[in-house]
């Protein structure tokens, strides 16, 4: 993870050499053990590079944390928030946030819509609970019309303040700010640690309804309580850097080879895999076509969606 | 026998317009097992998910260990009963000493369970349905059988007075169900109350120190299991030709299905 931080700051458009970064970041600490940094590496490390580079840690984290949730409590390996519809539709409240108060003001309401939107999909996790296909095909066919939303309301907007219509659907760290990263932070840390808090319950919702119910879990609240906060978290996300899809799908399922299936251990370990994945996805979309900066979400579908089809193909044997 | 901990009385439940319980009365008591009764659709699953507090009666009352089943917390709830289902999951990724560590979840917010006493309470309810050696397994590797046993080591793990059971041993070979069938008489012997569906009236007889007889959702015989298990009572509510004989060799009727008319 350090070497694909240290690489994240130093390469892009214009490349800061190593002690140049290690400079600046020394610098920052009061240190000068690499010697001086010029102006324009400390603009773009500490600027550009680093609170974007946050951003990525802390979003990446967040969406592999409420992937891992989504996927144990539904039972389900195909479950995504931005898959389900949670993503487009806090896109919608994001971009006319945005309009309204900025960066800020997409955050807040990404975390709004993406609650309400939320609570769209629980609605339909009710009607659909015996079967699980059909639970993914109301969230694809739920997320292709927020999306188409989500375009009407950029195409409506001020184009000059609220971010372009590939921001929303396709994701990108570019512009993160230290302010934004702040505010995401916080909004983001609170949703994960009570998921973290509850992760027991969620291990046995993963079992099934009835068998938690049957042993004292509040099924109806705890699910409610969780896609509440899964909302807030994804909405919060998509405010920050748009909908980024499949992070939330992959990292979990990789992640559960590797620390299993129990959320205490799982969720956390999902939070580094999530982080580590968005930074590399988004160093790729740097460096890919350069200087062209891809959309960091065209990077994590072309990954993760092959891996989707395997899921759904390896689904018919079970 | 001591007072009955597990009461319904005048309880019906409606879906839509179907009854699927009317009426029905019901009691069972700490040291018995109490096996329901009845052809398919009698409502004996309905019951059961009635007494387990998952549905609630639209009419009369039900109580759990002095719990009613409208408005206890599903907390309280899972420390007075456990339930085994019909329908077993087949593919939960954990292992089976996650699963039974599972049982020990009502006592979470009780500071009388330490972790010791929840780490003797699992390993005592493996020991019991022998499956300690395989605790490191992973649940959907295993066999129908040895699922069976794991979420009956969850059950025991729970540590609830009262017992319940829907057809544990409807998918099982005779070898297997017959140990599950002792285990629960077991329990009850050590003073819980079980409550168990039942399919194989022969296996009720040996098993069951009571016996409820449902038939459209209400109940038409309860008592003795020879009180219950007569032919002319069977063969009107099975619409079947049905006798009753002694078991040659346990001691209890054995019913035998006679050719059709």
């Amino acid at each position: 993870m350090l070497v694909v931080a240290g690489l994240s700051l130093s390469l892009g458009a214009v490349d800061v050499a190593g002690e140049q970064v290690a400079a600046v970041l020394a610098g920052r600490l009061g240190l000068d053990w690499f010697g001086e940094a010029g102006p324009q590496a400390v603009a773009v490390v500490w600027g550009i590079r680093m609170p974007r580079l946050l951003m990525g840690l802390v979003v990446g984290a967040a969406l592999a944390a409420t992937g891992s949730v989504l996927q144990g409590m539904l039972r389900s390996d195909l479950a995504d928030p931005q898959l389900l519809g949670i993503g487009p539709g806090a896109a919608i409240g994001a971009a006319i946030g945005s309009g309204a108060g900025g960066v800020q003001g997409a955050i807040a309401g990404g975390v709004a819509a993406g609650v309400v939107t939320s609570f769209v999909v629980r609605r339909l996790y009710r009607q659909a609970s015996i079967d699980q296909t059909r639970l993914i095909l109301s969230g694809v066919a739920l997320g292709a019309t927020l999306s188409a939303w989500v375009g009407f309301v950029v195409f409506a907007s001020n184009r000059s303040v609220v971010p372009p219509i590939e921001f929303w659907l396709l994701g990108g760290l570019a512009g993160s700010t230290w302010r934004a990263v702040g505010t995401a932070t916080v909004f983001l840390f609170v949703a994960v640690g009570v998921l973290i808090a509850v992760s027991r319950t969620i291990d046995l919702l993963a079992v099934g309804p009835r068998e938690a119910w049957h042993l004292g879990v509040d099924v109806d609240l705890t699910m409610t309580i969780l896609f509440i906060v899964v909302g807030a978290a994804v909405g919060a996300s998509v405010g920050a850097i748009g909908v980024v899809v499949f992070v939330g799908l992959l990292v979990p399922f990789l992640m559960r080879r590797l620390a299993g299936p129990i959320h205490r251990h799982l969720i956390p370990t999902a939070m580094l895999g999530g982080g580590l994945f968005l930074i590399s996805a988004d160093l790729v979309a740097r460096l890919l076509i350069e200087p062209v900066e891809l959309p960091v979400g065209l990077i994590t579908a072309a990954i993760g969606g092959p891996l989707f089809l395997w899921l759904v193909s390896r689904k018919r044997d079970v | 026998m001591s007072e009955p901990s597990l009461v319904a009385s005048g309880v019906s439940y409606r879906v839509k317009k179907a009854t699927l319980i009317e009426d029905l009365d019901f009691q069972a008591s700490p040291g018995e097992v109490v096996g329901v009764l009845g052809p398919n659709g009698a409502g004996k699953s309905t019951l059961l998910r009635l007494l387990s507090g998952e549905l609630l009666p639209g009419a009369g009352t039900i109580t759990v260990n002095g719990l009613s089943t409208r408005g206890a917390s599903p907390e309280d709830l899972s420390r007075a009963r456990s339930v085994l289902g019909h329908h077993i999951p087949t593919d939960i990724p954990y292992t089976v000493r996650s699963i039974v560590e599972m049982g020990r979840h009502p006592y979470r917010h009780d500071p009388a369970q330490t972790s010791e006493r929840d780490r003797d309470a699992v390993e005592e309810a493996m020991r019991r349905t022998g499956i300690s050696e395989f605790a490191g397994r992973v649940f959907a590797t295993l066999s129908s059988g040895e699922r069976l046993r794991v979420f009956l080591a969850r059950v025991l793990a729970q540590e609830a007075p009262i017992v319940l059971l829907d057809e544990p041993t409807a998918n099982l070979d005779v070898g297997h169900s017959e140990s599950i069938l002792a285990e629960t008489k077991a329990l009850a012997r050590s003073s819980h109350t079980v409550v168990s569906v039942f399919h194989d009236l022969n296996a009720a007889a040996f098993y069951c120190d009571r016996i409820c007889l449902l038939a459209g959702g209400r109940v038409r015989v309860t008592g003795s299991v020879p009180e219950v298990l007569r032919s002319e009572v069977l063969s009107d509510v099975y619409h079947q030709q049905m006798e009753v004989v002694d078991h040659p060799f346990r001691d209890c009727p054995l019913v035998l299905v006679v050719n059709h008319r």
